[in-house]
Protein backbone atom coordinates (compact mmCIF):
# COMPACT_ATOMS: atom_id res chain seq x y z
CA UNK A 1 0.00 0.00 0.00
CA UNK A 2 1.60 3.47 -1.01
CA UNK A 3 0.28 6.88 0.60
CA UNK A 4 0.77 10.22 0.31
CA UNK A 5 1.16 12.50 2.92
CA UNK A 6 1.64 16.45 2.16
CA UNK A 7 3.09 18.96 4.58
CA UNK A 8 3.32 22.80 4.42
CA UNK A 9 5.55 24.48 6.31
CA UNK A 10 6.41 28.79 6.09
CA UNK A 11 10.20 29.44 7.67
CA UNK A 12 10.38 33.23 8.73
CA UNK A 13 13.96 34.26 7.63
CA UNK A 14 16.04 36.40 9.91
CA UNK A 15 16.89 38.64 6.74
CA UNK A 16 15.27 39.44 3.30
CA UNK A 17 15.49 36.78 0.82
CA UNK A 18 16.53 38.23 -2.27
CA UNK A 19 17.03 35.17 -4.02
CA UNK A 20 17.06 31.09 -3.53
CA UNK A 21 20.47 29.67 -5.23
CA UNK A 22 20.01 26.50 -3.84
CA UNK A 23 18.04 24.28 -1.57
CA UNK A 24 18.38 20.74 -0.55
CA UNK A 25 15.76 18.80 1.41
CA UNK A 26 16.69 15.67 3.73
CA UNK A 27 14.59 13.30 5.84
CA UNK A 28 15.58 11.02 8.67
CA UNK A 29 11.52 9.82 9.17
CA UNK A 30 11.14 6.12 10.40
CA UNK A 31 8.36 4.08 11.90
CA UNK A 32 8.19 4.11 15.72
CA UNK A 33 5.44 1.50 15.71
CA UNK A 34 3.41 0.05 12.93
CA UNK A 35 1.13 3.59 12.87
CA UNK A 36 3.62 6.18 14.29
CA UNK A 37 6.21 7.81 12.02
CA UNK A 38 8.26 10.34 14.04
CA UNK A 39 11.95 12.25 12.18
CA UNK A 40 12.62 15.28 11.08
CA UNK A 41 12.51 17.27 7.38
CA UNK A 42 16.21 19.20 6.92
CA UNK A 43 15.90 21.91 4.75
CA UNK A 44 19.07 23.41 3.80
CA UNK A 45 20.92 25.43 1.38
CA UNK A 46 21.93 29.71 0.09
CA UNK A 47 20.30 32.02 -0.74
CA UNK A 48 21.01 35.87 -1.35
CA UNK A 49 19.51 38.69 0.59
CA UNK A 50 19.32 40.27 -2.34
CA UNK A 51 19.45 40.16 -6.04
CA UNK A 52 22.08 42.05 -6.69
CA UNK A 53 23.80 41.01 -3.88
CA UNK A 54 27.06 38.62 -4.94
CA UNK A 55 27.37 37.34 -1.27
CA UNK A 56 25.20 33.95 -0.50
CA UNK A 57 24.47 33.36 2.99
CA UNK A 58 23.83 29.65 4.11
CA UNK A 59 20.89 28.62 6.17
CA UNK A 60 19.51 25.04 7.71
CA UNK A 61 16.54 24.57 9.04
CA UNK A 62 15.31 20.93 11.06
CA UNK A 63 11.71 20.45 11.26
CA UNK A 64 10.97 17.80 13.56
CA UNK A 65 7.86 15.69 12.18
CA UNK A 66 5.13 13.08 13.85
CA UNK A 67 2.92 11.47 12.06
CA UNK A 68 0.26 8.84 13.44
CA UNK A 69 -2.11 6.93 10.21
CA UNK A 70 -5.08 5.76 10.22
CA UNK A 71 -3.35 2.34 8.95
CA UNK A 72 -1.22 0.14 10.43
CA UNK A 73 2.12 -1.20 8.13
CA UNK A 74 4.03 -4.33 8.80
CA UNK A 75 7.53 -2.82 9.90
CA UNK A 76 9.70 -4.49 8.05
CA UNK A 77 8.08 -3.77 4.85
CA UNK A 78 7.53 0.17 5.26
CA UNK A 79 9.72 2.69 3.27
CA UNK A 80 9.61 6.39 3.24
CA UNK A 81 10.53 8.82 0.69
CA UNK A 82 9.80 11.99 -0.92
CA UNK A 83 7.52 11.95 -3.33
CA UNK A 84 7.86 16.00 -4.59
CA UNK A 85 9.18 18.99 -3.17
CA UNK A 86 9.03 22.81 -3.97
CA UNK A 87 9.14 25.89 -2.84
CA UNK A 88 8.69 29.44 -2.87
CA UNK A 89 9.78 32.99 -1.36
CA UNK A 90 6.56 34.63 -0.41
CA UNK A 91 7.37 38.54 0.69
CA UNK A 92 11.13 38.11 0.03
CA UNK A 93 11.20 37.05 3.95
CA UNK A 94 9.00 33.91 4.12
CA UNK A 95 10.24 30.68 2.93
CA UNK A 96 7.09 28.25 1.92
CA UNK A 97 7.68 24.75 1.22
CA UNK A 98 5.82 22.07 0.49
CA UNK A 99 6.88 18.03 1.16
CA UNK A 100 4.72 15.37 -0.66
CA UNK A 101 6.28 12.15 1.25
CA UNK A 102 5.02 8.89 0.02
CA UNK A 103 4.44 5.86 2.61
CA UNK A 104 4.79 2.45 0.99
CA UNK A 105 4.49 -0.95 2.96
CA UNK A 106 2.34 -3.99 3.12
CA UNK A 107 -0.50 -2.84 5.06
CA UNK A 108 -1.54 -5.29 8.12
CA UNK A 109 -5.54 -5.17 6.96
CA UNK A 110 -3.87 -6.89 3.65
CA UNK A 111 -4.43 -10.12 5.84
CA UNK A 112 -8.40 -9.53 5.47
CA UNK A 113 -7.76 -10.39 2.03
CA UNK A 114 -7.42 -14.16 2.46
CA UNK A 115 -11.19 -13.69 4.49
CA UNK A 116 -12.77 -12.11 1.07
CA UNK A 117 -11.03 -15.30 -0.70
CA UNK A 118 -12.68 -17.64 1.99
CA UNK A 119 -15.91 -15.82 1.74
CA UNK A 120 -15.99 -16.44 -1.50
CA UNK A 121 -15.37 -20.29 -1.42
CA UNK A 122 -18.52 -19.95 1.23
CA UNK A 123 -20.59 -18.40 -0.89
CA UNK A 124 -20.11 -20.90 -3.87
CA UNK A 125 -20.52 -23.40 -1.18
CA UNK A 126 -23.53 -22.20 -0.04
CA UNK A 127 -24.98 -21.54 -3.38
CA UNK A 128 -24.11 -25.32 -4.35
CA UNK A 129 -26.19 -25.94 -1.33
CA UNK A 130 -28.97 -24.13 -2.31
CA UNK A 131 -29.42 -25.91 -5.22
CA UNK A 132 -29.83 -29.28 -3.23
CA UNK A 133 -32.31 -27.51 -0.61
CA UNK A 134 -34.88 -26.73 -3.33
CA UNK A 135 -35.67 -30.44 -3.18
CA UNK A 136 -35.71 -30.58 0.50
CA UNK A 137 -39.09 -30.40 2.79
CA UNK A 138 -40.19 -26.56 3.58
CA UNK A 139 -38.91 -27.71 7.38
CA UNK A 140 -35.49 -28.45 6.13
CA UNK A 141 -35.31 -25.44 4.33
CA UNK A 142 -36.66 -23.14 6.82
CA UNK A 143 -33.40 -24.80 8.49
CA UNK A 144 -31.04 -24.02 6.09
CA UNK A 145 -32.47 -20.43 5.74
CA UNK A 146 -30.22 -19.24 8.64
CA UNK A 147 -26.81 -20.68 6.79
CA UNK A 148 -28.34 -18.82 3.82
CA UNK A 149 -28.50 -15.62 5.67
CA UNK A 150 -25.03 -16.56 7.01
CA UNK A 151 -24.30 -16.25 3.21
CA UNK A 152 -25.57 -13.00 2.11
CA UNK A 153 -23.88 -11.73 5.28
CA UNK A 154 -20.47 -13.41 3.98
CA UNK A 155 -21.29 -12.09 0.56
CA UNK A 156 -21.84 -8.70 2.04
CA UNK A 157 -18.72 -8.84 3.39
CA UNK A 158 -16.44 -9.20 0.01
CA UNK A 159 -18.29 -6.14 -1.56
CA UNK A 160 -17.77 -4.33 1.82
CA UNK A 161 -13.97 -4.76 1.71
CA UNK A 162 -13.84 -4.00 -2.16
CA UNK A 163 -15.48 -0.82 -1.73
CA UNK A 164 -12.60 0.27 1.20
CA UNK A 165 -10.26 -0.46 -1.05
CA UNK A 166 -11.79 1.42 -3.94
CA UNK A 167 -11.87 4.45 -1.09
CA UNK A 168 -8.86 4.23 -0.75
CA UNK A 169 -7.62 4.37 -4.27
CA UNK A 170 -9.64 7.74 -4.94
CA UNK A 171 -8.11 8.76 -1.42
CA UNK A 172 -4.50 7.93 -2.50
CA UNK A 173 -4.48 7.83 -5.87
CA UNK A 174 -1.58 4.95 -5.40
CA UNK A 175 -3.63 1.58 -4.14
CA UNK A 176 -4.50 0.32 -7.46
CA UNK A 177 -2.49 -2.67 -6.57
CA UNK A 178 -4.98 -3.23 -3.97
CA UNK A 179 -8.01 -3.13 -6.44
CA UNK A 180 -6.01 -5.71 -9.25
CA UNK A 181 -5.87 -7.91 -6.80
CA UNK A 182 -9.25 -8.66 -5.55
CA UNK A 183 -10.75 -7.54 -9.02
CA UNK A 184 -8.79 -10.69 -10.36
CA UNK A 185 -10.25 -13.03 -7.58
CA UNK A 186 -13.91 -11.74 -8.59
CA UNK A 187 -13.22 -12.76 -12.18
CA UNK A 188 -11.47 -16.07 -11.41
CA UNK A 189 -14.38 -16.91 -9.01
CA UNK A 190 -16.84 -16.29 -11.97
CA UNK A 191 -16.26 -19.04 -14.19
CA UNK A 192 -15.84 -21.53 -11.72
CA UNK A 193 -20.06 -20.45 -11.38
CA UNK A 194 -22.22 -23.00 -13.43
CA UNK A 195 -23.93 -20.31 -15.73
CA UNK A 196 -27.39 -20.79 -14.89
CA UNK A 197 -26.54 -22.21 -11.08
CA UNK A 198 -26.02 -18.54 -10.28
CA UNK A 199 -29.46 -17.02 -11.56
CA UNK A 200 -31.59 -19.42 -10.10
CA UNK A 201 -30.25 -18.77 -6.79
CA UNK A 202 -33.40 -17.91 -5.08
CA UNK A 203 -33.24 -16.24 -1.27
CA UNK A 204 -36.44 -16.12 0.29
CA UNK A 205 -36.61 -13.79 2.94
CA UNK A 206 -37.44 -14.56 6.35
CA UNK A 207 -38.62 -12.59 9.65
CA UNK A 208 -35.19 -13.32 10.74
CA UNK A 209 -34.64 -9.38 9.20
CA UNK A 210 -33.61 -7.73 12.51
CA UNK A 211 -30.33 -10.45 12.86
CA UNK A 212 -29.27 -9.77 9.32
CA UNK A 213 -29.43 -6.30 10.16
CA UNK A 214 -27.44 -6.56 13.34
CA UNK A 215 -25.00 -8.71 11.33
CA UNK A 216 -24.44 -6.05 8.94
CA UNK A 217 -23.71 -3.37 11.62
CA UNK A 218 -21.14 -5.08 13.07
CA UNK A 219 -19.82 -6.02 9.98
CA UNK A 220 -19.60 -2.07 9.18
CA UNK A 221 -18.13 -1.35 12.51
CA UNK A 222 -14.99 -3.55 11.98
CA UNK A 223 -14.43 -2.56 8.80
CA UNK A 224 -14.66 0.84 10.04
CA UNK A 225 -16.43 2.45 7.19
CA UNK A 226 -17.79 5.49 7.06
CA UNK A 227 -19.66 6.13 4.02
CA UNK A 228 -21.41 2.96 2.60
CA UNK A 229 -21.04 2.63 -0.98
CA UNK A 230 -24.72 3.44 -2.72
CA UNK A 231 -25.21 -0.22 -4.58
CA UNK A 232 -24.38 -1.94 -1.03
CA UNK A 233 -26.88 0.19 0.34
CA UNK A 234 -29.63 -0.78 -2.19
CA UNK A 235 -29.05 -4.28 -0.96
CA UNK A 236 -29.99 -3.06 2.17
CA UNK A 237 -32.66 -0.73 1.45
CA UNK A 238 -34.36 -3.55 -0.54
CA UNK A 239 -33.99 -5.16 3.16
CA UNK A 240 -35.29 -2.05 5.35
CA UNK A 241 -38.57 -1.25 2.66
CA UNK A 242 -39.76 -4.74 2.59
CA UNK A 243 -41.16 -4.26 6.31
CA UNK A 244 -44.60 -6.15 5.53
CA UNK A 245 -44.39 -7.83 2.12
CA UNK A 246 -41.74 -10.35 1.58
CA UNK A 247 -40.70 -11.51 -2.19
CA UNK A 248 -38.65 -14.11 -3.67
CA UNK A 249 -35.57 -12.90 -5.72
CA UNK A 250 -32.38 -13.66 -8.25
CA UNK A 251 -29.34 -12.86 -7.61
CA UNK A 252 -27.44 -12.15 -11.24
CA UNK A 253 -23.99 -11.59 -11.62
CA UNK A 254 -23.07 -8.97 -14.63
CA UNK A 255 -20.45 -10.63 -16.65
CA UNK A 256 -19.43 -9.34 -19.79
CA UNK A 257 -20.99 -8.09 -22.55
CA UNK A 258 -23.96 -8.22 -20.36
CA UNK A 259 -26.26 -4.88 -20.18
CA UNK A 260 -29.30 -3.65 -18.13
CA UNK A 261 -31.05 -4.39 -20.90
CA UNK A 262 -29.72 -8.11 -22.07
CA UNK A 263 -30.49 -8.48 -18.23
CA UNK A 264 -34.45 -6.96 -18.53
CA UNK A 265 -35.04 -9.03 -21.46
CA UNK A 266 -33.52 -12.79 -19.78
CA UNK A 267 -35.28 -12.01 -17.14
CA UNK A 268 -38.92 -10.46 -18.93
CA UNK A 269 -38.82 -7.57 -15.85
CA UNK A 270 -39.41 -4.01 -16.84
CA UNK A 271 -36.70 -1.25 -15.76
CA UNK A 272 -38.71 -0.03 -13.09
CA UNK A 273 -38.74 -3.35 -11.15
CA UNK A 274 -35.05 -3.72 -11.84
CA UNK A 275 -34.47 0.05 -10.39
CA UNK A 276 -36.65 -0.92 -7.26
CA UNK A 277 -34.33 -2.83 -5.65
CA UNK A 278 -31.01 -2.08 -7.73
CA UNK A 279 -28.91 1.55 -8.19
CA UNK A 280 -28.55 1.28 -11.83
CA UNK A 281 -25.92 3.74 -12.21
CA UNK A 282 -23.21 1.63 -9.95
CA UNK A 283 -23.74 -1.46 -12.10
CA UNK A 284 -20.43 -2.89 -13.64
CA UNK A 285 -19.06 -6.05 -14.41
CA UNK A 286 -19.12 -8.45 -11.51
CA UNK A 287 -21.96 -6.24 -9.81
CA UNK A 288 -24.68 -8.69 -8.02
CA UNK A 289 -27.81 -7.23 -9.59
CA UNK A 290 -31.63 -8.59 -7.53
CA UNK A 291 -33.51 -9.39 -9.79
CA UNK A 292 -37.44 -9.08 -8.30
CA UNK A 293 -39.07 -12.67 -9.01
CA UNK A 294 -42.10 -11.78 -11.37
CA UNK A 295 -45.99 -13.15 -10.51
CA UNK A 296 -45.75 -15.72 -13.67
CA UNK B 1 7.15 26.37 -9.52
CA UNK B 2 5.61 23.33 -11.56
CA UNK B 3 4.67 20.30 -9.76
CA UNK B 4 6.75 17.19 -10.88
CA UNK B 5 4.63 14.62 -9.05
CA UNK B 6 2.96 12.80 -11.90
CA UNK B 7 6.54 12.52 -14.17
CA UNK B 8 8.14 11.24 -10.83
CA UNK B 9 5.33 8.51 -9.94
CA UNK B 10 5.17 7.94 -13.79
CA UNK B 11 8.96 6.70 -13.49
CA UNK B 12 8.70 5.58 -9.73
CA UNK B 13 11.47 8.23 -9.01
CA UNK B 14 10.83 8.52 -5.18
CA UNK B 15 13.72 10.31 -3.86
CA UNK B 16 15.96 10.25 -0.58
CA UNK B 17 17.12 13.45 -0.80
CA UNK B 18 15.57 16.54 -3.26
CA UNK B 19 18.21 19.09 -4.58
CA UNK B 20 17.32 21.98 -6.25
CA UNK B 21 19.92 23.78 -8.42
CA UNK B 22 18.04 26.89 -10.02
CA UNK B 23 15.20 24.97 -12.02
CA UNK B 24 17.01 21.49 -11.79
CA UNK B 25 15.94 19.20 -9.10
CA UNK B 26 18.01 16.35 -8.62
CA UNK B 27 17.13 13.66 -7.06
CA UNK B 28 18.87 10.66 -4.72
CA UNK B 29 17.18 7.36 -5.19
CA UNK B 30 18.50 4.12 -3.90
CA UNK B 31 20.97 3.38 -6.25
CA UNK B 32 21.49 6.44 -8.47
CA UNK B 33 20.57 10.04 -8.63
CA UNK B 34 18.46 11.87 -11.80
CA UNK B 35 18.10 15.13 -12.35
CA UNK B 36 14.31 16.23 -12.85
CA UNK B 37 14.23 19.87 -15.19
CA UNK B 38 10.84 21.08 -17.09
CA UNK B 39 10.53 20.73 -20.49
CA UNK B 40 10.43 23.94 -22.50
CA UNK B 41 10.64 22.83 -26.16
CA UNK B 42 10.93 18.84 -27.56
CA UNK B 43 15.06 18.63 -28.63
CA UNK B 44 14.46 14.75 -30.34
CA UNK B 45 14.59 16.35 -33.71
CA UNK B 46 18.11 18.53 -32.65
CA UNK B 47 19.68 15.28 -31.12
CA UNK B 48 19.35 13.62 -33.86
CA UNK B 49 20.77 16.08 -36.05
CA UNK B 50 23.86 16.37 -33.18
CA UNK B 51 23.74 12.50 -33.84
CA UNK B 52 24.13 12.73 -37.65
CA UNK B 53 26.97 15.38 -37.29
CA UNK B 54 28.50 13.13 -35.08
CA UNK B 55 28.67 15.54 -32.06
CA UNK B 56 28.97 12.77 -28.76
CA UNK B 57 28.73 15.90 -26.70
CA UNK B 58 25.33 15.94 -25.05
CA UNK B 59 23.63 15.04 -22.24
CA UNK B 60 20.19 13.55 -23.72
CA UNK B 61 16.93 12.78 -21.31
CA UNK B 62 16.16 9.61 -20.67
CA UNK B 63 12.69 9.66 -21.34
CA UNK B 64 13.49 11.49 -24.75
CA UNK B 65 10.80 9.44 -26.55
CA UNK B 66 8.07 10.39 -24.18
CA UNK B 67 5.66 13.09 -24.45
CA UNK B 68 6.00 14.17 -20.50
CA UNK B 69 6.23 17.35 -19.34
CA UNK B 70 9.60 16.87 -17.29
CA UNK B 71 12.82 15.50 -18.79
CA UNK B 72 14.70 13.19 -16.67
CA UNK B 73 18.77 13.28 -17.13
CA UNK B 74 21.35 11.14 -15.39
CA UNK B 75 23.22 12.56 -12.78
CA UNK B 76 27.32 12.88 -13.53
CA UNK B 77 29.12 13.82 -11.02
CA UNK B 78 31.30 16.77 -12.10
CA UNK B 79 35.05 16.52 -12.00
CA UNK B 80 36.83 18.81 -9.21
CA UNK B 81 38.50 21.58 -11.70
CA UNK B 82 38.76 25.35 -11.56
CA UNK B 83 36.32 27.36 -13.33
CA UNK B 84 39.36 28.27 -16.04
CA UNK B 85 40.14 25.09 -16.65
CA UNK B 86 36.72 24.06 -17.07
CA UNK B 87 36.28 27.19 -19.34
CA UNK B 88 39.16 25.91 -21.69
CA UNK B 89 38.00 22.72 -22.45
CA UNK B 90 34.21 24.16 -22.97
CA UNK B 91 35.92 26.49 -25.70
CA UNK B 92 37.21 23.22 -27.27
CA UNK B 93 33.84 21.55 -27.60
CA UNK B 94 32.45 24.41 -28.07
CA UNK B 95 34.58 25.53 -31.54
CA UNK B 96 33.76 21.60 -32.40
CA UNK B 97 30.37 22.51 -32.35
CA UNK B 98 30.43 25.07 -34.52
CA UNK B 99 32.65 23.28 -36.85
CA UNK B 100 30.75 20.13 -37.44
CA UNK B 101 27.28 22.29 -37.94
CA UNK B 102 28.66 24.64 -39.82
CA UNK B 103 26.84 25.55 -43.34
CA UNK B 104 26.43 28.31 -45.56
CA UNK B 105 23.05 30.15 -46.11
CA UNK B 106 22.22 32.45 -49.25
CA UNK B 107 22.08 35.82 -48.45
CA UNK B 108 18.73 37.05 -47.40
CA UNK B 109 19.33 41.19 -48.31
CA UNK B 110 15.86 41.88 -45.86
CA UNK B 111 17.30 40.10 -43.26
CA UNK B 112 20.54 41.57 -43.03
CA UNK B 113 19.35 45.09 -43.38
CA UNK B 114 17.20 44.47 -40.59
CA UNK B 115 19.31 43.36 -38.75
CA UNK B 116 21.32 46.51 -39.65
CA UNK B 117 18.84 48.60 -39.15
CA UNK B 118 17.89 47.09 -35.60
CA UNK B 119 21.42 47.81 -34.46
CA UNK B 120 21.80 51.92 -35.29
CA UNK B 121 18.51 52.67 -34.10
CA UNK B 122 19.67 50.69 -30.69
CA UNK B 123 23.08 52.33 -30.77
CA UNK B 124 21.22 55.66 -31.36
CA UNK B 125 18.82 55.29 -28.77
CA UNK B 126 21.54 54.47 -26.29
CA UNK B 127 23.49 57.57 -27.29
CA UNK B 128 20.17 59.90 -26.27
CA UNK B 129 19.43 57.56 -23.35
CA UNK B 130 22.91 58.31 -22.07
CA UNK B 131 23.54 61.90 -22.99
CA UNK B 132 19.94 62.38 -21.04
CA UNK B 133 21.05 60.22 -17.74
CA UNK B 134 24.32 62.63 -18.38
CA UNK B 135 22.74 65.64 -18.18
CA UNK B 136 20.21 65.03 -15.64
CA UNK B 137 23.14 63.85 -13.37
CA UNK B 138 25.09 66.83 -13.69
CA UNK B 139 22.52 69.40 -13.28
CA UNK B 140 22.43 68.00 -10.06
CA UNK B 141 24.58 69.61 -6.64
CA UNK B 142 25.06 66.53 -4.91
CA UNK B 143 25.47 63.52 -6.94
CA UNK B 144 24.91 59.52 -5.49
CA UNK B 145 27.57 57.41 -5.47
CA UNK B 146 26.07 55.61 -8.35
CA UNK B 147 25.35 58.60 -10.33
CA UNK B 148 28.90 59.99 -10.01
CA UNK B 149 30.73 56.53 -10.96
CA UNK B 150 28.42 56.73 -14.16
CA UNK B 151 29.22 60.26 -14.87
CA UNK B 152 32.50 59.35 -14.63
CA UNK B 153 32.59 57.06 -17.59
CA UNK B 154 30.28 58.64 -19.83
CA UNK B 155 33.55 59.16 -22.42
CA UNK B 156 34.12 55.20 -22.44
CA UNK B 157 30.34 54.67 -22.96
CA UNK B 158 30.45 57.20 -25.95
CA UNK B 159 33.21 55.93 -26.94
CA UNK B 160 32.07 52.34 -27.13
CA UNK B 161 28.61 53.72 -29.25
CA UNK B 162 31.11 55.04 -31.52
CA UNK B 163 32.92 51.69 -32.52
CA UNK B 164 29.85 49.73 -32.33
CA UNK B 165 28.38 52.24 -34.83
CA UNK B 166 31.70 51.91 -36.93
CA UNK B 167 31.86 48.12 -36.92
CA UNK B 168 28.25 47.47 -37.75
CA UNK B 169 28.79 49.65 -40.76
CA UNK B 170 31.58 47.88 -42.16
CA UNK B 171 29.76 44.42 -41.27
CA UNK B 172 26.86 45.66 -43.55
CA UNK B 173 28.97 47.02 -46.06
CA UNK B 174 30.67 43.82 -46.46
CA UNK B 175 27.83 41.15 -46.48
CA UNK B 176 25.73 42.94 -48.81
CA UNK B 177 27.41 42.11 -51.75
CA UNK B 178 27.99 38.29 -50.38
CA UNK B 179 26.29 35.58 -52.02
CA UNK B 180 26.08 33.53 -49.04
CA UNK B 181 27.21 33.51 -45.33
CA UNK B 182 28.00 31.07 -42.72
CA UNK B 183 25.72 29.37 -39.88
CA UNK B 184 25.95 27.40 -37.91
CA UNK B 185 23.87 25.07 -34.76
CA UNK B 186 24.12 27.44 -31.84
CA UNK B 187 23.54 26.14 -28.01
CA UNK B 188 22.73 30.10 -27.32
CA UNK B 189 22.83 29.57 -23.53
CA UNK B 190 26.56 28.84 -23.40
CA UNK B 191 28.24 29.17 -19.67
CA UNK B 192 30.22 27.24 -17.62
CA UNK B 193 27.17 25.98 -15.40
CA UNK B 194 25.75 24.64 -18.66
CA UNK B 195 28.82 22.52 -19.44
CA UNK B 196 29.68 19.43 -17.25
CA UNK B 197 32.48 17.50 -16.59
CA UNK B 198 32.22 13.95 -15.74
CA UNK B 199 33.77 10.99 -17.20
CA UNK B 200 33.27 12.64 -20.27
CA UNK B 201 32.14 16.12 -21.60
CA UNK B 202 28.32 17.48 -22.08
CA UNK B 203 26.89 20.30 -23.38
CA UNK B 204 23.25 20.58 -21.26
CA UNK B 205 19.90 23.10 -21.06
CA UNK B 206 19.66 23.31 -24.95
CA UNK B 207 16.45 24.40 -25.11
CA UNK B 208 17.57 27.72 -26.62
CA UNK B 209 19.47 26.06 -28.94
CA UNK B 210 19.26 27.38 -33.04
CA UNK B 211 20.66 27.94 -36.13
CA UNK B 212 22.40 31.34 -36.49
CA UNK B 213 25.53 32.96 -37.08
CA UNK B 214 28.12 31.59 -34.97
CA UNK B 215 29.37 34.30 -33.30
CA UNK B 216 26.42 34.21 -30.89
CA UNK B 217 27.25 31.50 -29.06
CA UNK B 218 30.74 33.32 -27.88
CA UNK B 219 29.06 36.44 -27.44
CA UNK B 220 26.35 35.06 -25.22
CA UNK B 221 29.26 33.52 -23.00
CA UNK B 222 31.12 36.76 -22.88
CA UNK B 223 27.73 39.06 -21.40
CA UNK B 224 27.31 35.91 -19.18
CA UNK B 225 31.04 35.48 -17.43
CA UNK B 226 33.21 38.69 -18.16
CA UNK B 227 33.40 39.25 -15.14
CA UNK B 228 35.31 35.65 -13.50
CA UNK B 229 36.86 34.73 -16.59
CA UNK B 230 39.92 36.18 -18.62
CA UNK B 231 37.94 36.02 -21.94
CA UNK B 232 40.60 37.02 -24.61
CA UNK B 233 42.37 34.02 -24.20
CA UNK B 234 39.27 31.88 -24.26
CA UNK B 235 38.58 33.57 -27.31
CA UNK B 236 42.06 33.01 -28.87
CA UNK B 237 41.32 29.30 -27.62
CA UNK B 238 37.98 28.99 -29.55
CA UNK B 239 39.14 30.97 -32.72
CA UNK B 240 41.92 29.19 -32.91
CA UNK B 241 40.21 26.12 -33.53
CA UNK B 242 36.88 28.09 -35.70
CA UNK B 243 38.41 31.53 -36.70
CA UNK B 244 35.71 34.06 -37.41
CA UNK B 245 35.22 35.67 -40.99
CA UNK B 246 36.41 39.21 -41.23
CA UNK B 247 32.13 39.97 -41.50
CA UNK B 248 31.74 37.74 -38.60
CA UNK B 249 34.43 39.99 -36.92
CA UNK B 250 32.85 42.72 -37.09
CA UNK B 251 29.02 42.07 -35.98
CA UNK B 252 30.95 40.07 -33.16
CA UNK B 253 32.99 43.31 -32.47
CA UNK B 254 30.39 45.61 -32.88
CA UNK B 255 27.77 43.46 -30.56
CA UNK B 256 30.89 43.14 -28.00
CA UNK B 257 31.40 46.57 -27.46
CA UNK B 258 27.44 47.84 -27.41
CA UNK B 259 27.30 48.85 -23.89
CA UNK B 260 23.54 47.42 -22.60
CA UNK B 261 20.89 49.99 -21.35
CA UNK B 262 21.42 50.45 -17.77
CA UNK B 263 18.62 49.83 -15.40
CA UNK B 264 18.88 51.27 -12.20
CA UNK B 265 17.12 49.73 -9.05
CA UNK B 266 14.78 50.86 -6.59
CA UNK B 267 17.45 51.71 -4.03
CA UNK B 268 20.43 52.86 -3.61
CA UNK B 269 22.32 49.51 -3.02
CA UNK B 270 20.61 48.38 -6.24
CA UNK B 271 21.55 51.37 -8.21
CA UNK B 272 25.60 51.09 -7.55
CA UNK B 273 25.49 47.58 -7.83
CA UNK B 274 23.71 47.87 -11.26
CA UNK B 275 26.08 51.01 -12.21
CA UNK B 276 29.12 48.90 -11.10
CA UNK B 277 28.11 46.01 -12.75
CA UNK B 278 27.49 47.92 -16.14
CA UNK B 279 30.81 49.91 -15.82
CA UNK B 280 32.53 46.20 -15.11
CA UNK B 281 31.16 45.23 -18.50
CA UNK B 282 32.51 48.43 -20.09
CA UNK B 283 36.25 47.94 -18.66
CA UNK B 284 36.41 44.16 -19.59
CA UNK B 285 34.57 44.97 -23.29
CA UNK B 286 37.45 47.09 -23.91
CA UNK B 287 40.09 45.09 -22.75
CA UNK B 288 39.30 42.36 -24.98
CA UNK B 289 38.54 44.38 -27.94
CA UNK B 290 41.79 46.21 -27.53
CA UNK B 291 43.28 42.93 -27.32
CA UNK B 292 41.46 41.18 -29.98
CA UNK B 293 41.01 43.74 -32.81
CA UNK B 294 43.55 46.03 -34.13
CA UNK B 295 41.95 48.87 -35.30
CA UNK B 296 40.44 49.44 -32.03
CA UNK B 297 44.31 49.63 -30.62
CA UNK B 298 44.54 52.31 -33.67
CA UNK B 299 41.82 54.31 -33.25
CA UNK B 300 41.55 54.48 -29.16
CA UNK B 301 45.65 53.79 -27.59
Amino acid sequence: MKKVISFDKEILFPTMIGEITAISLDQTLKFLSKSDIEGDFIISGRYKMTEASAIEEEFKYTLPIEITLLEAFTLNTTKIEIQDFYYEVVDEEVLKVKIDILVEGVEEVLLEEETVEDAVDKELEKMEEEKVVKQESRLQRLEREEGQLESSVEETKIEVIKSTSDDEIRENRECDGEEKDIEEKMTDIEPVLPPRQEEKEKIEKEEKKEILEEKIQSLNTTNSLEEKPSNIQSIFRVFNDAEETYKAYTVYIMRKNDSIATVLDRYKITKEQLEEYNDLSQIELGSKVIIPATDD
Amino acid sequence: MIRAGRVIDKYKLYAKRYDYQKNARILTLDDKQVVVKEKRKNKKELFNFLDSKDFPYVLKPINLEAEDSFEIYPYIEPKVISGDEKAVDMMYILSLLHNKTSFYKEVVLDDIKALYEQMTKKIEYLYYYYRDIQDIIEKKVYMAPDEYLLVRNMTAIYMALDYAKRKIDNWYEEVKNKKSLRYALLHYKIETAHFIEGDNSYFISWDHAQKDFPIYDFLNFFQSEYQTLDMSSLFNIYKHKYPFTRDEENLFFSLISLPPKIELGKNTYNKYSGVYRFVTYLNKSYEFLSKQDKDYQKAYE
